[in-house]
């Protein structure tokens, strides 16, 4: 699969189009624009995604930035479609509080991802 | 706190269930006050209650895990001895279920009890698991 980068960020960003489903059930969100970040251990998800496809929160946990501020959240389990391929089982951060989705390691690290930045593409296979 | 003993799944509401659909009986003073905010909002009460509602069950599970959680560190010696490198399903403080993988216990789970929240936790010696964010962002004016 082939996405554009992002042109509304300065510098322009990778980004992907992605699906969460709930695993118990047939209810998933639309397609949405995710943000390919490598520097993220894991992927964060507006609750209101999360909430809109009834996902259920798992376990909470601890998250921080690189300087060390960090606050609690919750983890939700969902699977995750990018084009026609589906990562079951993610564990996901509930945002409460920005609208942007970010694909961390945890799913990056299943796919193989080419960052082609002269050519403005993302490239997606496993 | 939205969970705790003696709120949690009470009947505090005379009910009616038809199917998938509940009527519930409001105390005329709450009924009054929905029918104005939606009127506020222009929307139905309906649609007023069920995006209230919905919240607070979002809140409420929340606090459900957030409870499991603290009863999960207190028990962790002890499931460790038992249950280590294994997921474990925890609600109303005991282990129900288990399973070396979290997608399978959760489906499991889910078959049992349906959206009711359970906490669903890897146990290990390990230390307690942090997730980073590593990317900063510069502030620009547009």
């Amino acid at each position: 699969m082939n996405y554009q980068y992002n042109h509304d960020y300065f510098p322009p960003a990778p980004f992907v189009d992605v699906v969460f489903v709930t695993p118990a059930e047939p209810l998933y969100t639309s397609v949405l624009p995710a943000f390919v970040d490598s520097g993220a251990d894991g992927t964060i998800v507006p609750i209101h995604y999360l909430e809109e496809i009834q996902a259920l929160p798992t376990v909470e946990m601890s998250i921080r930035s690189q300087w060390g501020e960090g606050r609690s959240v919750m983890l939700y389990l969902v699977d995750v479609r990018i084009g026609n391929l589906a990562l079951p089982g993610i564990e996901v951060v509930g945002d409460e509080i920005s609208q942007e989705i970010v694909l961390g390691r945890a799913i990056l690290n299943r796919l193989r991802i080419l960052l082609n930045g002269p050519k403005d593409r993302v490239e997606v296979s496993e | 706190m939205w969970y705790n003993d003696k709120n949690c799944m009470n009947e505090r509401f005379k009910t009616s269930k038809d199917n998938s659909m509940l009527t519930v009986t409001l105390q005329p003073d709450i009924a009054e006050q929905i029918s104005d905010l939606a009127s506020t909002n222009q929307i139905s009460a309906d649609h007023f209650v069920d995006k209230a509602l919905r919240a607070y069950m979002a809140q409420y599970r929340r606090e459900k895990i957030r409870a499991e959680t603290e009863t999960f560190k207190r028990q962790q010696e002890i499931l460790l001895a038992t249950y280590a490198e294994q997921y474990v399903a925890m609600h109303n403080g005991q282990v129900i279920d288990h399973d070396a993988d979290l997608r399978t216990l959760h489906l499991r789970v889910f078959d049992r009890l349906g959206r009711t929240p359970v906490l669903l936790k890897k146990v290990t010696g390990e230390p307690e698991r942090e997730l980073v964010f590593r990317s900063p962002r510069f502030e620009r004016n547009r």
